[in-house]
């Protein structure tokens, strides 16, 4: 009799202890629920808490994919990594790893994922192109590269041509220019305010101390000299730095039209719907 | 000594420029025009380019 009541205030104790909702299977469908509410932190944990029988391709794609969307690449290599190539979701895995790879400047890895195994796609091969955009380094894109035969080897090439021949503006030309015309050299980088500024205010100091010598006022015709000379010399000098920024701002708008571009591709990843 | 003299008259020529200042600079959160002196030291790597309108913290 004892034995018997032992044994049931046992397992009322254990059953008690034991909690439903956190079944793997409750936990799944938890994740699966965080998943569509796109809070990616909380589903990666949740997936990531299940026993290794109810860790499918879904969810491995799906940890790497949260992963991902929150910025922890290494995490989400690892958990696409651990996609076999004979699931569905390898290839998917393949082009969210060469993102990852783009994203955060992993030339050698994006490199040779794109010729390990033998597995070469055209999405592959247009996030290579724009990587090697990104860098700068258009002379490595080969021939064979471009060979995507479909509306984005147009736009690559568009993109090719302004990355190959950006319209920068010469350093040297500035200067020169405006060592010949004050305000000149602004001119030509488009800053029109600040080249005619430039030119106003040395033409207005050079004429007082021309002036002031005129009428023999030497300390005042030497302070005025002195000051048409600073703006003079500030205006070759911002002539210069002005290019240098136009240049600067060639750059940043390629990369963000490039930037853009890959995003409204979504990089090129068919996305799959898992939240019908 | 000298660079910073004609950074100066540079800086001075710029702020006396009354017109499309807002199409050039981004600005702070307290509406002043951000436009910090590592763009006009002539060295390439610290150009670091912020579009207009640009809200810096």
């Amino acid at each position: 009799m004892l034995r018997i009541i032992f044994s049931i205030v046992f397992c009322v104790s254990t059953f008690a202890q034991t909690n439903p909702l956190k079944s793997d299977l409750n936990r799944k469908l938890f994740a699966d629920y965080l998943y569509c509410e796109q809070d990616y932190l909380r589903t990666a944990e949740e997936y990531e808490s299940l026993s290794q029988t109810f860790v499918s391709d879904t969810v491995l794609y799906k940890i790497g994919k949260s992963y991902s969307i929150i910025g922890d690449y290494s995490k989400a290599i690892n958990s696409f990594n651990l996609i076999p190539d004979s699931s569905e979701m390898f290839f998917n895995s393949r082009l969210e790893l060469a993102k990852i790879f783009y994203l955060s400047n992993e030339k050698n890895l994006l490199r040779n994922l794109l010729t390990s195994d033998n597995f070469s796609s055209p999405q592959l091969k247009k996030i290579l192109i724009a990587f090697y955009l990104k860098i700068n380094q258009p002379d490595s894109i080969s021939n064979d590269l471009f060979q995507l035969s479909d509306e984005d080897e147009f736009t690559f090439k568009n993109f090719f041509e302004r990355r190959k021949n950006p319209p920068y503006k010469s350093e040297v030309v500035a200067g020169i220019l405006s060592t010949v015309v004050p305000g000149a050299g602004k001119i030509y980088t488009e800053d029109y305010g600040d080249g005619i500024t430039a030119f106003i205010l040395t033409g207005l100091f050079s004429y007082l101390a021309y002036d002031n010598f005129k009428h023999a006022h030497n300390f005042r015709a030497y302070l005025f000299s002195g000051l048409a000379a600073g703006f003079y010399l500030g205006n070759i000098y911002g002539s210069v730095a002005s290019a240098q920024i136009f240049n600067a701002k060639i750059d940043f708008n390629f990369l963000k039209e490039l930037s853009d571009y890959l995003s409204n591709k979504n990089y090129f990843i068919n996305e799959i719907e898992f939240c019908k | 000594m000298f660079q910073g003299t004609i950074m100066f008259f540079d800086r001075f020529t710029r702020d006396s420029n009354p017109v499309n200042r807002e199409q050039h600079y981004p600005i702070y959160k307290n509406y002043r025009y951000y436009d910090p002196p590592a763009l006009y030291t002539l060295n390439r790597e610290r150009v670091h380019y912020i579009p207009p309108y640009t809200v810096v913290e």
